[in-house]
């Protein structure tokens, strides 16, 4: 026989962004209780409110299945005594396991023979085995922050939990947690319904609480609440501007929706779009209205919890604050005007970024440093832009819209970028200050002008070269400082974009100006320290696209060539990681030819080649003595050798490296007739080293694009 | 007019809410009569939460806060206003529903307005002060914060209380339908049984127009900033000294003072982005001293609020030690040094 099981932790209203994963975490924690608890169902389902969040499992089974239990007891020498009677040992475990000592039998192991039992345990009824389960739920879910509010008991949840239900069928289940007792009370809408509602039985949880004005299902809650605001637009002339996320965080603030319009004066669309979204959106809550041609309406759509009564009033108070709010925007944007960013320069003296770091006047010339010298890498024609942009960008921090008015705080960039446009700073100037924090998370949109992705880069090149200076560097899961996000930017940018920067010669140029100023850093390890930041961060960057783990080491631990010094691949090498684009490239290549038939033995054979240098500690010449190559397969393998570098060096001048692989494998054959019939360990010294030197070459030759000795394949034991 | 009606005075509100949490068990403490920044300044709440003693207290507090002053000209910003304070310890249970329970003593019926309990992580940083809890929206204006304390002057608490504080200036112009605070009600007119005027009704810009005026003409332009940078650093070492002493009342006192010549100093422009966190920390690190001071009195004083032998008995025990002994309960009787 099956039942239907209800268990709601009844809470003081939940920060909205705070009940999916709670749902999400309870759903797996009553999985595995049920699962370890041997209690199946058909069906398990969670639904959340900002006051409840509840578990609703159908067709659960009304008794444990049983079990056998093979359990392994004393060995036998110690089982028996000389006359072959049970010892204590062997009683002690009968006793423990509640079996007859005459129902052992014996087993034989590795370690010798044992006495063992099965031990049949009968299932209990589920009403039995439910209540430390579902006591144990609530403790099982964590969050952001989480607090105290029993006295005397350091119990912890998001907001104090009131009441419990829970319920089997038409029982119910005697759970306790927090100091409360299960029962079959909720409660129905703190206002529209107050008081308790008797859920009858677990299967009626929904409908219970939808008469006393409670969508418990947030799923049905979020389509209505969507469907309506949409449909307010409408009515109210336009459509709805579009936001996923605000719909989620409106439903999850509310337990019933209602909707409602209201308008604010026409005046205020002189104000940026951004601002005026900032002022509906961030602080409020409400949909912004858009029409067909894309402006602002003059009004928005706000989501109430339940309920019709007071409406007029309740749309005019929610006017009258969202007014007062414009008129603070308005105030600090004609304030703002007033000074423009060129003017504020020397202002950006006055405030430290990092303690210890400097001010943001400092920040500004190194950034315009920064931003010059990295255009001249990748858009030298964006270089003034940049650099001017990057002398201005921080002004805003000192305005009024961001530096008083906190809920506008979010717009610093954005706000920057449109008060250079009106103080006549020209429109890549402009536009690079608007967008110079971007990316500002995976998945933000990258700023859409070279001067902007410069600008970019060299923000957050200076935020992580001096993050790690004054000592912020991330650790474990902390970042207090979002040193790692702007990592993840840097090399988005450069990916994306295929920008060949490289990453150790742009971080010297990032701490330089801080060496110069703190003599006393010690410069080698924090280089250190940053090129494993560097690294980790491409990467992730790899690791995100679903490259396998052994494709992206082989890559990131390649030698490649110094764009310095364009030779035989031996001469400045740089590590794979240090230019993220070509890196990318190399790795996805490698990945792609993981499919190809003659890429196993191709890993095998070089690792041949890596493992005999690997082993050889003496030093080799500098170059391989063709006059002393004996053996007609050396001299055919220094041959192929040199017709692949010849096939290959257009190739990885031009990064066509899906094209240098194959070529590449063309040696194949020489190296397998060079291992048949050339012994490289012989006892000439002169000759040995020889043979060593070019074996390495041809192993440099691999390693400008990827090391394969980090590359598992089937068939060989890493 | 016979008869309190919260929605034809300010005062009469402050009467109602007054009555309210009078019948729920608060001591009506009344402000405190020294500038502090919030009714959570006051004594009452802060030294109040600290310990495992019970507590009910609930008072108006005048609230000052300079940088908030905008010359009598914003409708609704102004530098002192009026909060109500109320401080349940240990939170009850219905503590949500007794805060909306006072709602309806003003005359507001939560059915028909759009009524927000807003996520909010309260903070202190100058009183070292932190709780979870909200801020409660009425139809889009925030009219209260309600906060469960975690910690008070750094000091994790053994017994959280719920602390609700009103902006009562803002919940009377709503209940008014006063767009303008200088338009507030605050006492109706009052005539004799023939009819005759005894006092015309007064508003809150007959109060408090001048007064913002001034007072924001010296918050921003006037005070004297040398010599408030002279008072913080007296005052800090007053409290420091005090506290040493085991004066908790003064010392404490000291702390409020230096907390407001910060918020002069600040308002005035003179403590720049970087300093103004070294300051900060110096109000709480004083405040955070004068927490302590205070738990180690009432233990001294064999916290005399719990009237229960064996409660009492728990946390004494449980606190006792030779800091406790240390604490002179007597200090205030006794020679000072």
């Amino acid at each position: 026989m099956t039942r239907d099981l209800l268990f709601e932790i009844g809470v003081e209203e939940l920060p909205g962004g705070y009940v999916p994963p709670a749902l999400a975490q309870l759903e797996q924690a009553a999985r595995d209780g049920l699962a370890a608890s041997r209690l199946g169902f058909a069906d398990l389902t969670t639904y959340g409110t900002p006051r409840r969040l509840a578990l609703l499992v159908r067709g659960l089974a009304d008794r444990q299945t049983d079990v056998d239990e093979e359990a392994t007891g004393p060995a036998v020498k110690a089982a028996y005594d000389a006359d072959g009677a049970p010892t204590r040992a062997l009683l002690g475990f009968c006793q423990g396991k509640g079996v007859d000592p005459k129902s052992v039998r014996r087993v034989a192991t590795a370690r010798g023979e044992y006495v063992a039992v099965t031990v049949h345990h009968a299932g209990r009824a589920a009403i039995e085995v439910l209540p430390v389960l579902l006591g144990a739920l609530p403790a099982r879910l964590t969050f952001p922050k989480s607090m105290r509010w029993i006295p005397g008991d350091d119990a912890r949840f998001a907001r104090p939990v009131r009441w419990l239900v829970a319920l089997l069928g038409d029982d119910v289940v005697a759970a306790r947690a927090f100091g409360l007792e299960a029962g079959r009370s909720s409660f129905g809408h703190r206002f529209l319904a107050p008081g308790a509602v008797k859920i009858k039985s677990a299967g009626r949880y929904l409908e219970a609480l939808e008469k006393a004005s409670v969508l418990a299902d947030h799923r049905a809650r979020r389509a209505l609440t969507a469907e309506g605001v949409a449909a307010h637009a409408v009515k109210a002339g336009g459509r709805v501007v579009a936001d996923d996320e605000l719909v989620d965080i409106n439903s999850f603030l509310i337990e019933t929706p209602s909707v409602f319009t209201g308008r604010f004066d026409a005046r205020y669309l002189d104000l940026p779009r951004e601002v005026i979204v900032t002022a509906l959106r961030e602080h409020q809550r409400y949909f912004a209205i858009e029409t067909a041609d894309g402006g602002l309406l003059p009004a928005f759509v706000a989501v109430r919890n339940g309920g019709e009564a007071g409406m007029e009033r309740v749309r005019r108070g929610n006017e009258d604050v969202l007014a007062s709010r414009l008129e603070d925007a308005r105030f600090y944007w004609e304030t703002d005007l007033k000074h423009p960013p060129a003017g504020r320069v020397d202002d950006l003296a006055n405030v430290v970024w990092i303690e210890g770091l400097g001010t943001l006047r400092d920040k500004a010339a190194r950034l315009e440093a920064l931003a010059g010298a990295i255009a001249e890498r990748i858009a030298p024609d964006a270089a003034a832009a940049a650099k001017r942009a990057a002398l201005l960008c921080k002004t805003d921090l000192l305005s009024e819209m961001i530096g008083s008015g906190k809920e506008y705080a979010g717009l610093q960039g954005v706000i920057g970028g449109q008060y250079a446009a009106r103080a006549g700073e020209p429109k890549p100037v402009a536009e690079a200050i608007a967008w110079h924090y971007h990316p500002r998370f995976a998945g933000d949109a990258l700023p859409p002008t070279a001067a902007g992705l410069v600008l970019a880069l060299a923000d957050k090149l200076d935020h992580v070269a001096g993050a790690f200076v004054a000592g912020k560097t991330p650790t474990g899961s902390e970042d207090p400082y979002g040193v790692r996000r702007a990592g993840n930017g840097v090399v988005r940018i450069l990916i994306e974009k295929t920008f060949a920067l490289d990453l150790r010669e742009a971080t010297m140029r990032a701490t330089a100006p801080f060496f110069a100023a703190g003599p006393d850093l010690p410069q080698a390890a924090l280089m250190k320290q940053l090129g494993e930041f560097w690294r980790g961060r491409v990467e992730a960057a790899l690791e995100q696209e679903g490259l396998a783990h052994d494709t992206r080491e082989a890559a990131l631990e390649a030698q490649i060539e110094s764009d310095a010094k364009p030779g035989d691949g031996r001469g400045a090498a740089r590590p794979g990681w240090i230019d993220p684009a070509d890196c990318r490239a190399r790795a996805r290549v490698l990945g792609a030819f993981r499919d190809d038939g003659r890429f196993a033995p191709l890993v095998i054979l070089y690792k041949r080649v890596a493992n005999i240098l690997k082993a050889a500690t003496e030093p080799l010449p500098e170059a391989v003595d063709r006059a002393r190559l004996a053996e007609a397969a050396e001299r055919d393998l220094a041959a192929a050798l040199d017709r692949a570098r010849e096939r290959t060096a257009p190739l990885w001048r031009s990064r066509a490296y899906e094209a240098v692989l194959p070529a590449l494998l063309e040696m194949e054959q020489t190296i397998h007739a060079f291992f048949d019939g050339v012994m490289v360990n012989v006892e000439d010294e002169t000759l040995r080293r020889n043979r060593l030197r070019l074996l390495a070459d041809v192993r440099d030759l691999f390693l400008r694009g990827w090391d394969l000795s980090r590359v598992v394949v089937e068939g060989e034991k890493g | 007019m016979p008869g309190v009606n919260p929605g034809r005075s300010l005062q009469e509100m402050m009467l109602a809410i007054e009555t309210y949490w009078i019948e729920r068990g608060c001591v009506i403490q009344q402000p405190y009569p020294s500038e502090v920044g919030a009714g959570t300044f006051n004594p009452a709440s802060f030294l109040r939460a600290l310990g495992p003693e019970p507590w009910r207290v609930a008072y108006v507090e005048p609230s000052r806060r300079p940088k908030d002053g905008r010359y009598g000209e914003n409708p609704q910003r102004f530098q002192q206003f009026y909060q109500y304070q109320v401080l349940l310890k240990p939170s009850p249970p219905d503590v949500v529903d007794l805060y909306f329970g006072s709602l309806r003593a003003i005359g507001i019926a939560p059915a028909e307005h759009d009524l927000r309990m807003v996520e909010d992580d309260w903070e202190s940083p100058t009183l070292g002060a932190a709780g979870l809890g909200w801020q409660i929206w009425m139809d889009g204006t925030e009219i209260s914060q309600f906060t469960y304390f975690q910690q008070c002057g750094g000091i994790e608490l053994p017994v959280v209380s719920a602390e609700m504080t009103y902006g009562l200036d803002r919940i009377g112009m709503m209940l008014q339908g006063k767009d303008r605070v200088q338009d507030l009600a605050w006492a109706a007119e009052t005539r004799d049984a023939a009819g005759h005027l005894v006092m015309p009704a007064v508003t809150w810009g007959d109060l408090w127009l001048q007064n913002e005026k001034e007072w924001s003409r010296y918050n921003f332009e006037a005070a004297d900033v040398p010599g408030l940078f002279e008072m913080f650093k007296q005052w800090e070492k007053e409290a420091a000294r005090l506290l040493d002493l085991y004066l908790v009342a003064p010392g404490y006192d000291a702390v409020i003072k230096c907390s407001h010549v910060f918020n002069l100093l600040d308002a005035r422009g003179a403590i720049s982005v970087s300093e103004r966190v070294g300051y900060i920390a110096r109000v709480r690190k004083l405040a955070r001293k004068a927490a302590t001071a205070y738990v180690k009195q009432r233990e001294a004083l064999g916290f005399p609020l719990i009237k229960d032998d064996a409660e009492r008995a728990k946390w004494i025990t449980a606190a006792a030690g030779d800091d406790a002994k240390a604490a002179p309960a007597t200090a205030g009787r006794g020679r000072a040094s």
